[in-house]
């Protein structure tokens, strides 16, 4: 899998960081499961568009089952722990925002 | 997708002024002076002065934006030595970053107040003969409260000194009637907002007596050999070749408010906010609400946990409601609400909003809350 862009998502003065990860296939609930290893996952099933979030210690990962992009909100200038972890499930094609 | 974020651009586009912005690229160019039609913009200009009752149409003019309009004014004003301006912390950057620049520029000093109660006596307090503007907000884009222009207006005549008034979010939902004020008034709007016109348009009214100069010079098809910006009106302030099938677009805007009444649409408005308000779940809460917040269809909200940016693109992202986070572009009136920096979540009905819509909008804010 492919991350093949990223967007960052403004609050007008970058107070609070998050990105949109654009990826070339469609999360379903399997992938939102590997994602969730050794994080806190909560699922919404029941919402319009079914939606998820996963708790890691730095950052937080948040999804909707069919779509093809998730959202990372995280702290901090260093973004390491952030491609770390992405590093493990997807080939990232994209510049991440330093 | 549920739109609520009309304060930015309202939508849906009306198919009026989708039908005129097509016919105006369909049809041969009309472009004053450059062509060999009459003037196709003097059916806006009239439409304007109609709906401001704002007397004759040359000193309407038709810009690219409330900005252009803005910025023709703290840029043409001819200031006082050692000059000072008063203004208000609830303006948009459109306001405050041309008067920051000129008072880097020129030395000059510029007094933001706060739009409270007291704005009125403040600014009184705060006049100088260093006085060279006022420049105010009709309405606050970020809470919606309305300030005090009549009255500001009234002031500014009494001591001579020109005032800007903001009508970007007021326009085509709280009258102003031009006819009413007296002294050197000047008044900017957006045209794809309340005007429901397409984006990249905005107006200008002049007073009969004006002491602008022109900010922008360039073309304007006419008195070719002048060396100088023509002292003809409008084009004395329109240089370039205008936005012709924004334009048409925006005399169809205007035409629906005219046809409606802008106390129509601000009614359906200030209902469905009303309603809301009245409904707000637990946790969440409306920022800077004032005796008369909700004509326009705007509120300020945040929630006790989650921030702005959090709430706005949940529901975006689950339940398709579109609405607007961060700062507005209003930093100082933020600061001055003390949601600064993380800002409000804004929601901004329309003309067309019900209040089904906004028992889905309630649902939806109860859901994102318990994330």
């Amino acid at each position: 899998m492919r991350i093949h862009s990223v967007q960052k998502l403004s609050d007008c003065i970058g107070s609070t960081k998050i990105i949109r990860c654009h990826i070339d296939t469609a999360i379903d609930e399997e992938l939102m499961m590997t994602l969730s290893a050794n994080g806190e996952l909560k699922y919404y099933s029941h919402f319009p568009a079914p939606f998820f979030k996963i708790k890691q210690p730095q950052f937080l990962l948040e999804g909707i089952i069919g779509s093809d992009n998730f959202r990372l909100t995280y702290e901090g200038s260093d973004i390491t722990s952030l491609i770390n972890f992405l590093s493990i499930f997807f080939e990232i094609e994209s510049d991440l925002p330093s | 997708m549920l739109y609520l974020n009309n304060a930015a651009t309202s939508w849906p586009r009306l198919p009026s002024v989708i039908s005129a912005v097509r016919s105006s690229l369909e049809n041969p160019p009309a472009e004053a002076g450059r062509t060999g039609f009459e003037d196709s913009l003097l059916k806006c200009r009239k439409a304007v002065s109609q709906l401001y009752n704002a007397g004759r149409a040359s000193q309407i003019i038709l810009t690219s934006s409330a900005t252009q309009a803005l910025n023709q004014v703290i840029n043409g004003i001819p200031y006082k030595k050692d000059w000072e301006v008063i203004s208000t912390k609830a303006e948009h950057n459109s306001v405050l970053r041309p008067l920051n620049h000129r008072a880097a520029s020129d030395n000059g000093h510029v007094f933001y107040l706060d739009p409270d109660e007291n704005l009125t006596s403040e600014i009184a307090r705060n006049i100088s003969p260093r006085t060279s503007l006022v420049v105010c907000n009709h309405v606050s884009n970020v809470t919606g409260q309305i300030l005090p222009v009549i009255e500001i207006a009234q002031l500014c005549h009494r001591h001579s000194i020109p005032i800007l008034i903001d009508d970007s979010q007021g326009a085509g939902l709280v009258r102003l009637d031009y006819a009413s004020f007296s002294g050197e008034v000047y008044i900017a709007a957006a045209g794809h907002k309340g005007l429901l016109g397409p984006p990249g348009t905005g107006i200008l009214i002049l007073p009969e007596s004006c002491s602008l100069l022109p900010w922008l010079t360039g073309g304007t098809g006419i008195h070719s050999d002048d060396p100088l910006q023509p002292d003809l009106l409008p084009l004395k302030f329109e240089a370039g070749t205008h936005n012709t099938c924004g334009i048409d677009g925006l005399h169809a805007g205007i035409s629906h408010v005219i046809e409606n009444t802008p106390e129509k649409f601000a009614t359906v408005r200030r209902n469905v906010i009303d309603y809301f308000m009245e409904k707000i779940p637990d946790g969440y809460q409306a920022v800077g609400v004032t005796r008369n917040s909700f004509a326009t269809g705007t509120v300020s909200i945040t929630h006790n946990r989650l921030t702005p940016i959090e709430l706005g693109l949940s529901l975006r992202d689950i339940f398709s409601i579109e609405t607007r986070w961060g700062l507005h572009c209003a930093p100082l009136m933020h600061r001055y609400l003390e949601t600064y920096p993380k800002g409000t979540l804004r929601i901004s009905a329309g003309n067309e909003t019900t209040t089904r819509d906004i028992e889905f909008l309630l649902e939806a804010l109860e859901e994102v809350s318990m994330l």
